[in-house]
């Protein structure tokens, strides 16, 4: 519950022709994650069943693309073959599968043509848009004569006037033939020899030469009739790809569907990765299996193989510790909890699980900085109100609408109104000071439990130097509980007696010297930095702590927020007083729930999780069936 | 120039603590030399200490090593550019990103075995953009152009895929992958400003003209292909062989007489040389030496961190080729003669120590 499931190291020998039954099996059960093999890799020098492992890739790749073109999603709720599939059988269904998807590529492809086609024949239809009022046959425009010069091209529309004046004293000619986008589409005619005159004239105009494309030659309408043919003979040879992709669909939807059954019934072997050698005709698989599973896959190893099966199974020892994965395990409700903590990282295997410290101290702090029974009343219930993209996050909502709800009835505030019930405890607003205070404690405990649980981690880890000396260790921890000491007999007595100051030099004295130790580095830049950390550590202490001021903050500046909407709603009439009401208790719901949400999450992170989480875990990824990871789609 | 210099101080400090990774000439060359046993100061200094204390034993993870460091120091340099500035630098990185396209392209045309991208293709992290897992799993050449349509080549897919359709040959595929890459890259280059703009491009320009005069003795005299077609899959321009000029070259008739044609620098360096290896050791040392000027010259301008990549880059295929040549148990001589492009020592004076 506190910690990840306690694993077990296993491993696996058998006989080599019996892996691919054995990673059905394995991938079945559901609880054994590969470990990839550290040792013996010389006693075990063989990759086995390498071409399986290819064929499988390579009919895996056809299928998801098969499935991609022909837009198919198999039936999956279908019965995986007890038996996984030979190597022979993968390879006859690798080449169906090539077959098909030669198919559908060369249909790709023909769909691609069809695209593009149409896009070359929409493009020219653009382009005979600006000649269709011409009433000649356009490759006219194109030919080369032997006296007369033809241009076509575009100029802006502000050059027109001029350059038809321009040019008509060598004899040229300046028809308008559309207009488009501040450009006018021109034709240029006159004599060739007058030629060598024109090319300044039209540089400075900036002419822009425009050679109009083969496609475009005849009558503007009778080039339109010919391209709008072309368009309808494209769209239906279209339309006959597509009957002919949904027949596909309806004669090979079965046999994909079996297709991917197999596929599943084959995907358990090529999971195991490197955590598989062999030698000759022994083969062995090393892996993570969480202790209470063992005796029950070794059950169903001895059941389900034919061959002879060993499984050697020990704890993991203190040079492995990084590499065992973290099995967490939480209620169904505490997910998007869950989903929060691994926001930050995985646990390390021996780590302290954070989801509940963090569950029960993100839902105390939004209740004591969000307390309104109204609010907390809506957060409970929008779940039910937004069910779809809420629906998720129900639990969450939930618990911290119940914890607002309660904090509301301790403030006795319903959607700002403080009123309208008396308060279990007291309104914000009436001691902020008490407020301040506990929120001030309440940040205390919170570092101190971080701490200790920091401690708790060191300790497990067997680095006890860090454990008893470091800033997060005991000696920090000591070094803190002297500062909130010695502050208190300061504020209440104006000085600090002998045995707080000796218990605030003695663990600064050790932090410090342990910082110390720590450094490599040469004895000017060591003195430097151990100054620097060791000053971080004491205003860390201290910034931190009241960092938790903003707990109580929050809580009163929810009130201000409601009496500033109180104050905007009584300028107003009834009507205009209650739709401000109600306006004013959506904008402090959503925006001050979001911003109160994005501060917890920040103490939870930053002055939680920094001090003792590292969160560098692994997580257990066991093997296993699943048509998703199979075909590469997102659940 | 105020604002230049606290825009660009971070990248002058940052390229000047690289650039001191680069070897000097004197370096290079017992980099070539020495043993495998004494060189690790020198792999020390150039930045490459993890293969001082241990060789990888496979090449292909020698070549993913250098080429990560490659891609990560590009990465630095691009977080201290403005968006048109680290456009051109990615774009110039990409070179690497094509290698892995045309080692895919290479397969689909001769259809050949699986690639397993962990040994065949790098990994470019943060740099790459291609899917390549989508790209290995397709069968032919139609659908890898297909894919790559989808990707961020799809202005290159275009190109390829027409010449695809002309001529069936691998050549001219890849050839039109790298005109359009070339045309791409002098398009990025002359969206840069100012000074940043100049150098760049000079740069730049040297080394197309490289590229575009190796390319042609080749297309030309190597693989005969016609004045025009070598003349159509040149780069877009360069600093000394401009289109015009390179179109005349394209027509003559062996290596000697484009030697004899080029223009007057040009020719005067490459004179006596008529050996297409030898030419391109001596462009690349212009380049080099190009690159080293601008490197130590300019302050407070990108084109120093192309300079440094491009130096770095040249740097890197040294190192590899020198590692590879001692993991494959080469004799020093043919390291030398295989990593030593640039023991030429009529242009190696002038290129700065």
């Amino acid at each position: 519950m506190f910690t990840p499931t306690p694993m077990h190291h296993v491993g696996i020998s058998l006989l080599s022709e019996e892996l691919t039954q054995a990673g059905l099996l394995l991938a079945r059960y559901g609880y054994f994650a590969p470990d990839p093999l550290q040792e013996e890799m010389e006693h075990l020098p063989e990759t086995p069943q390498q071409r399986y492992t290819s064929c499988f890739a390579s009919a895996r790749s056809h299928l998801q693309k098969i499935l991609d073109f022909l837009e198919y999603r198999p039936e999956t709720g279908q019965t995986i073959p007890e038996q996984a599939p030979t190597l022979q059988q993968l390879l006859e269904l690798e080449a169906w599968l090539g077959s098909i998807w030669q198919q559908c590529s060369s249909r790709a492809e023909a769909a691609r043509r069809h695209e593009e086609k149409l896009k070359d024949i929409h493009r020219l239809e653009e382009l005979l848009r600006c000649y269709r009022n011409l009433d000649l046959d356009l490759g006219m425009l194109r030919r080369e004569y032997r006296f007369l010069n033809i241009l076509t091209g575009t100029i802006p529309q502000e050059n027109s006037t001029r350059l038809r004046e321009a040019i008509a004293m060598i004899g040229y000619t300046l028809t308008q033939v559309s207009r488009y986008e501040g450009l006018l589409h021109i034709v240029i005619a006159g004599l060739k020899e007058k030629e060598h005159n024109l090319k300044t004239v039209l540089k400075a105009a900036d002419f822009h030469l425009f050679v109009l494309p083969e496609e475009l030659s005849g009558h503007p309408g009778k080039v339109a009739r010919q391209l709008q043919e072309q368009e309808q003979k494209i769209l239906h040879e279209q339309r006959h790809l597509q009957l002919d992709i949904q027949a596909s669909v309806k004669e090979y939807g079965q046999r994909l569907d079996q297709a991917t059954q197999v596929l599943l019934a084959a995907s358990g072997f090529p999971q195991f990765g490197q955590s598989l050698r062999s030698r000759g005709g022994l083969a062995y698989i090393s892996g993570w299996v969480p202790v209470q599973k063992t005796n029950a896959l070794e059950a169903m190893l001895k059941h389900g193989l034919q061959g002879p099966v060993i499984m050697e199974r020990r704890q993991p020892d203190a040079r492995e510790q990084h590499r065992v994965p973290s099995y967490i395990h939480h209620a169904n409700w505490l997910r998007p909890f869950t989903a929060l903590v691994r926001n930050f990282g995985i646990p390390r295997y021996q780590e302290i699980d954070p989801t509940w410290f963090f569950t029960i101290s993100f839902i105390i702090m939004f209740g004591m900085m969000f307390g309104d029974l109204g609010h907390g009343a809506i957060i409970f219930l929008a779940p039910w109100l937004w069910p779809g993209k809420l629906g998720k996050l129900r639990s969450a909502l939930m618990t911290a609408g119940l914890s607002s709800m309660l904090f509301g009835a301790l403030y006795g505030s319903v959607f700002g109104y403080e009123h309208l019930f008396p308060a279990l405890w007291m309104p914000p607003l009436s001691d902020p000071v008490l407020m301040l205070k506990v929120a001030f404690f309440w940040g205390v405990g919170f570092i101190f439990l971080a701490s200790l649980l920091s401690i708790r981690n060191d300790l497990v880890e067997n680095r006890f130097a860090r454990a008893f000396f470091d800033s997060r260790g005991i000696a920090g921890l000591l070094l803190y509980l002297s500062i909130l000491f010695g502050g208190w007999q300061w504020f209440e007595h104006g000085s600090v007696d002998v045995w707080s100051r000796f218990l605030l030099f003695a663990s600064l004295a050790t932090v410090l010297g342990y910082k110390w130790q720590q450094q490599q580095s040469a004895a000017g830049e060591r003195l430097l930095v151990v100054a620097i950390e060791g000053f971080e550590t004491f205003m860390n202490y201290i910034s931190n702590t009241l960092s938790f001021l903003r707990v109580a903050a929050f809580g009163l500046n929810h009130v201000a927020l409601s009496v500033a909407v109180f104050a905007l709603a009584d300028m107003l009439g009834s009507t205009g007083y209650w739709i401000t009401i109600v306006l004013g208790n959506l904008f402090i719901l959503i925006l001050e729930g979001a911003i109160v949400t994005i501060q917890v999450l920040r103490l939870e992170y930053y002055e939680g999780f920094s001090r003792f989480f590292r969160g560098d875990g692994h997580e257990f990824r066991p093997m296993r069936l699943s048509a998703n990871d199979l075909l590469n789609t997102k659940t | 120039m105020g604002s230049q210099v606290a825009s660009y101080a971070y990248l002058n400090t940052r390229v000047s603590l690289m650039a001191e990774q680069l070897l000097h000439r004197k370096q290079r060359k017992a980099l070539l030399q020495l043993p495998l046993s004494e060189i690790n100061p020198l792999l020390i200094q150039a930045g490459v200490g993890a293969l001082a204390r241990q060789l990888p034993k496979d090449p292909a993870q020698l070549e993913q090593f250098l080429a990560t460091i490659l891609v990560n120091e590009s990465i630095k340099l691009m977080r201290c550019l403005n968006s048109n500035e680290r456009n051109f630098i990615r774009h110039w990185m990409r070179r690497l990103e094509l290698v892995n396209l045309k080692l895919l392209l290479r397969t689909r045309f001769s259809g050949s075995q699986p690639i397993d991208p962990s040994h065949q293709l790098l990994d470019l992290a943060g740099l790459g953009s291609l899917d390549l897992q989508a790209l290995i799993n397709t069968d032919s050449v139609e659908e890898l152009l297909r894919q790559l349509q989808n990707s961020s080549y799809s202005s290159m897919a275009r190109p390829a895929r027409k010449a695809f359709e002309e001529h069936r040959s691998l050549f001219d595929v890849e050839a039109a992958m790298d005109t359009n890459y070339y045309s791409q890259l002098v398009h990025l280059a002359s969206a840069l400003k100012g000074n940043h703009k100049q150098q760049t491009q000079q740069l730049l320009h040297t080394w197309l003209d490289q590229v575009n005069l190796i390319s042609l003795l080749r297309f030309r005299f190597v693989y005969k292909l016609s004045a025009p077609h070598a003349y159509f899959l040149l780069a877009p321009g360069g600093r000394q062989l401009s289109l015009k000029t390179l179109q005349q070259l394209a027509q003559l008739t062996s290596v000697k007489e484009v030697v004899e044609h080029l223009p007057g620098p040009l020719q005067q360096q490459l004179a006596n040389t008529d050996d297409i290896e030898d030419i391109e050791y001596h462009m690349l040392q212009l380049v080099r030496t190009r690159a080293n000027k601008i490197l130590r010259k300019q302050r407070f301008n990108m084109a120093i961190a192309y300079a440094y990549l491009y130096l770095r880059e040249q740097q890197m295929q040294l190192i590899h080729a020198v590692l590879k040549g001692h993991l494959l148990g080469l004799s020093n001589e043919l390291i030398q003669f295989c990593g030593d492009p640039l023991a030429y020592p009529a242009l190696s004076r002038r290129e700065q120590p």
